[in-house]
């Protein structure tokens, strides 16, 4: 056989032998001519192979030829290459993974024999784990670098150096490239760790960590040392932990207060940490004087960092004076005869003086060291309560007395200014400007420098400088709302003399009340009176689910609802004429008490009187001429031209007031805000609790309040109303027709 | 008090520059003064004359400024008002579950007569930008009606007045909590 394969290897150089060996095969075929060729397959490899890899299937055997087939499920089309007798070689890519049945038949479709082949899904391992290759920090900013691997992303972490124990969070993760800049928003450390992911998972990591310390170096404080001798300041540089890498930085010195003269200046220098160190120093050289001076110094400044942070960037260098400071020398003090109950600013001269000389002197508790002084002349503000020969003494820094000297405390013997406020002032709830006036006189017969009101956070200066004489009177006009402070209806008037002597004197005092007219609207809120619940088109017994928060779900309706004073959550008292309060049965009462507002209401009436529902008028304001003022609809009493008679709401409110309905005589128009706290939206035609407010129009009734508009708009000529037929609240023209209800504020 | 409503929009349109900023007369007291009010420097403020805590923002403005939020999600008809102050409730929007729908006066209570286009004290409360002068800055109250179950009253903040809305309607609203 071998011989024949030998001869068959030449074949294609010796074409001439062919015949030799050819006929060598016929004889033996002519040997045993009757013997059929039979086909045998005695093996197939590989049997192990990898999905969608291609693959080259030998099948081994005897008498084998090109007809023989080879199938096997997941093996499409496969191409028969190598044809020889002994072996066929088959090439297919498999693309079904399990075990498959590899099936070789002959040209007559006859079975021939079979194998099982593994086909296995792709093998990929992880990656390597990559290796950091360098790391770079300065401030804000750590670069890191790491070997590249083929086809593989990383994934970059980090944690706090001072959490090791916590988890590493993603930096970054599917990077391509081998490195990345991780922006540091603080000055934190970082730990870094690099990993590699192929599909068939991620490396190990925690491979390199990079340490990034951070930098300090502390403060200095030094004696400079004597006259000529150089002293070293050693500046200590320490790192919180060993880098990794090697920390260089540089630093330079800056001039303090200490001037070049006093140390060997640095412009620039570097150090550096091998890594592995935490601590290094560098120094500069601090040049002594004997010159007694304060404490001087300059800066050190760090700069141009790498792979470190700084912790601190900046220090200063104290150079400590070692030259003793001489003993302050006391020589006198001025002035030594002064005025009781007067403030007064002592002199202390002398030499060294220094602000921490203190001066002490008898029944003046603590005398007030004045800016301004120096190593001359110190001073000193006090003021003396008790006449009589005092000590003073002068006190260094270590309590040591410097001098003693003798104060003469005299009486005083100016008589004080006197003074009155004369013309006071509007009563309570008084609105815009009032009238004061005051007189004071210094009964010395001196000029009076300054005189001014002051109340608690402002003053009025009624005459200032040329104040002469002794029986001075001024006038003023202030607006109490610049003296109102929101929370005091109080206001206090004072009279103050600024007299010749420089002194302060209060001669008269007034308190007065007033309110301005916002205030009146820290109106409580009585409830609207709404007890029925709703849905979007009937009333319903209960409050639905789908309309749940409506008004009578809450409120004083809810929780205060006595109905003996008043429906639902209102509460009401009933005021007679003269004003006492009457019980809720009374069957006649002139007035209303709300008793949450604490407002007090005008009672209509049906008797052709004052008060009649049925009495309509134009709303007037007299002192800004605004509104309609004469005979646009008729009212009881009217008469041409007399003004007290109008029809008007001004006109009205003054009749009332004169009448003194209910003992009282500030009636006047409610606010709007007012007027709608009496609006029970639970009830209509009227819109108001008829037990109590009896006699009430379907109609609007007049606020205070104009509408707000462009003046000459035309809307500007409008006033608030409240329609109590059912409770809606809109501008009203001026000359139209509308009800008034008087209100009182509360007493 | 239509015929009042079609003088002042004359009004407007004659007089108002198209400047954004309310039109106040000093003349006129204010009814809501900066004074009354303890800002709470986050969305809230509360009135100290009522001691009610009102949200800055109308409901549908949804940032922090209230600068944000769609106008036409931000109109509620009365029913759908009265369940997204339930809604809220559930998610306690800003801390707290009891927000409600002003009734009439807490409403009226804010309203600053000073001033129209708008009414109201804008250093503390926002409405959505002016749209035809304010004409549509219209605010439910949870007060129904009561000679009209369909109909609730609502507060014009245009100009300051309350009138009546039919509950088919939609309209803004702003809530409020505490009190009484």
């Amino acid at each position: 056989m071998l011989l024949c394969v030998i001869k068959r290897g030449w074949i294609v150089f010796f074409i001439g032998l062919l015949s030799a060996c050819g006929s060598g095969s016929t004889e033996s075929e002519d040997k045993d001519p009757v013997t059929p060729k039979v086909v045998t397959v005695t093996g197939l490899s590989p049997k192990t192979v990898e999905l969608d890899i291609e693959v080259d299937f030998t099948v081994s055997g005897k008498s084998l030829d090109d007809q023989v087939t080879f199938e096997m499920d997941g093996c499409l089309s496969p191409v028969l290459l190598t044809n020889s007798e002994t072996r066929l070689v088959f090439r297919c890519t498999p693309n079904v993974a399990g075990i498959q049945m590899a099936t070789i038949k002959n040209g007559d479709g006859k079975f021939l024999s079979s194998y099982p082949v593994t086909i296995n899904e792709k093998v990929i391992d992880p990656p390597e784990r990559p290796s950091m290759l360098k790391t770079e920090a300065k401030s804000g900013i750590n670069l890191l670098r790491w070997n590249a691997q083929p086809d593989v992303t990383y994934t970059l972490y980090n944690r706090l150096t001072s959490e090791t124990a916590s988890s590493w969070k993603v930096v970054k993760s599917s990077l391509t490239e081998t490195s990345y800049e991780d922006l540091i928003a603080d000055s934190h450390l970082y730990e870094y760790a690099v990993s590699a992911v192929n599909s068939a998972g991620e490396s190990s990591r925690r491979l390199e960590t990079v340490v990034i310390p951070q930098l300090w170096i502390d403060s200095l404080s030094k004696r400079e040392g004597d006259e000529g001798v150089t002293t070293p300041f050693e500046f200590e540089v320490t790192l919180n932990r060993a880098a990794t890498q090697t920390v260089t930085i540089s630093y330079k010195t800056v001039a303090g207060s200490a001037t070049e003269d006093d140390y060997s200046p640095v412009n620039s220098d570097q150090i550096e940490f091998p890594v592995g160190d935490t601590q290094t120093s560098f120094t500069i050289s601090v040049i002594g004087d004997a010159n007694v001076e304060n404490d001087e110094s300059f800066d050190i400044h760090l700069s141009d960092e790498q792979n470190v942070i700084l912790g601190r960037a900046e220090v200063t260098a104290t150079i400590l004076n070692d030259d003793e400071p001489p003993v302050p020398e006391v020589n006198g003090l001025s002035p030594l005869s002064v005025t009781v109950n007067t403030e007064v600013d002592f002199t202390v001269t002398g030499q060294f003086l220094t602000e921490q000389i203190r001066l002490e002197i008898e029944d003046c508790s603590s005398a007030v060291l004045l800016v301004g002084g120096n190593d001359k002349q110190q001073k000193f503000s006090c003021t003396l309560s008790k006449t009589g020969t005092k000590l003073a003494k002068v006190l260094s820094v270590d309590n040591n007395v410097l001098k003693v000297f003798e104060i003469e405390v005299t009486p005083a013997e100016d008589i004080p200014a006197t003074g009155k406020i004369t013309q006071p002032i509007a009563g309570e709830n008084y609105e815009g400007d009032i009238d004061i006036a005051a007189n004071a006189i210094d009964e010395d017969g001196l000029k009076k420098s300054r005189v001014i009101f002051r109340s608690s956070n402002k003053e009025v200066i009624l005459c200032s400088g040329n104040c002469t004489g002794n029986s001075d009177t001024w006038a003023t006009k202030i607006n109490p709302a610049a003296y109102y402070d929101g929370s005091n209806a109080d206001i206090t008037l004072e009279l103050w003399v600024l007299d010749m002597n420089d002194r302060n004197i209060k001669v008269d005092e007034v308190t007065f009340q007033w309110q301005p007219l916002s205030k009146n609207y820290s109106l409580p809120l009585n409830d609207t009176g709404v007890t029925k619940f709703y849905n979007s088109e009937n009333e319903v017994d209960e409050e639905p689910l789908d309309f749940s928060g409506q008004d009578a779900s809450f409120g004083r309706d809810v929780v205060a609802a006595y109905h003996e004073d008043g429906h639902a959550g209102f509460s009401f008292t009933k005021i007679d004429s003269n004003g006492d309060d009457l019980p809720a049965s009374a069957l006649e009462w002139s007035c209303v008490r709300d008793n949450v507002t604490g407002l007090i209401w005008e009672s209509k009436t049906d008797d052709g009187g004052l008060h009649d529902k049925d009495e309509r008028f134009s709303w007037w304001k007299g002192d800004e001429e605004k509104g309609a003022e004469d005979k646009f609809h008729e009212c009881n009493g009217y008469t041409i031209g007399v003004k007290e008679s109008y029809c008007n709401t001004e006109a009205y409110t003054i009749r009332v007031n004169s009448s003194g309905l209910c003992g009282l005589n500030q009636w006047r128009l409610p606010m709007k805000r007012e007027l709608v706290s009496l609006i029970n939206s639970g009830r209509i035609a009227p819109a108001i609790d008829i037990d109590w407010f009896p006699n009430t129009s379907f109609d609007f009734y007049w606020a205070q309040q104009q509408s707000s508009g462009v003046p000459g708009s035309g809307w500007d000529l409008y006033s608030w109303g409240v329609n109590f037929n059912e409770g809606h609240v809109d501008g009203v023209p001026w000359q139209e027709a509308a009800a008034i209800r008087l209100v009182h504020p509360a007493q | 008090m239509k015929k009042i409503q079609i003088v002042f929009l004359f009004v407007l349109l004659a007089f108002y520059s198209g400047v954004y900023a309310a039109i106040c007369q000093d003349y006129i007291p204010e009814t809501a003064p900066d004074s009354a009010f303890l800002d709470h420097n986050n969305s809230l403020v509360t009135d100290t004359r009522t001691g009610l805590m009102w949200r800055k923002c109308t409901e549908g403005q949804t940032d922090e400024a209230c600068s944000e939020g769609v106008r036409d999600d931000s109109l509620f008809t009365w029913k759908e008002a009265l369940q997204h102050v339930k809604a809220v409730n559930e998610n306690s929007v800003d801390g707290y579950s009891d927000w409600r729908l002003p009734n009439k006066k807490e409403l009226e209570s804010i309203i600053e007569n000073r001033c129209v286009v708008p009414s109201i004290n804008e250093n503390f409360f926002y409405l959505f930008p002016s749209r035809s002068f304010y004409a549509d800055a219209n605010y439910w109250t949870s007060t129904t009606v009561a000679g009209d179950p369909a109909a609730a009253w609502i507060a014009l903040f245009q100009y300051g007045a309350i009138v009546q809305g039919k509950k088919s309607d939609k309209f803004f609203i702003r809530l409020v909590r505490g009190g009484l």
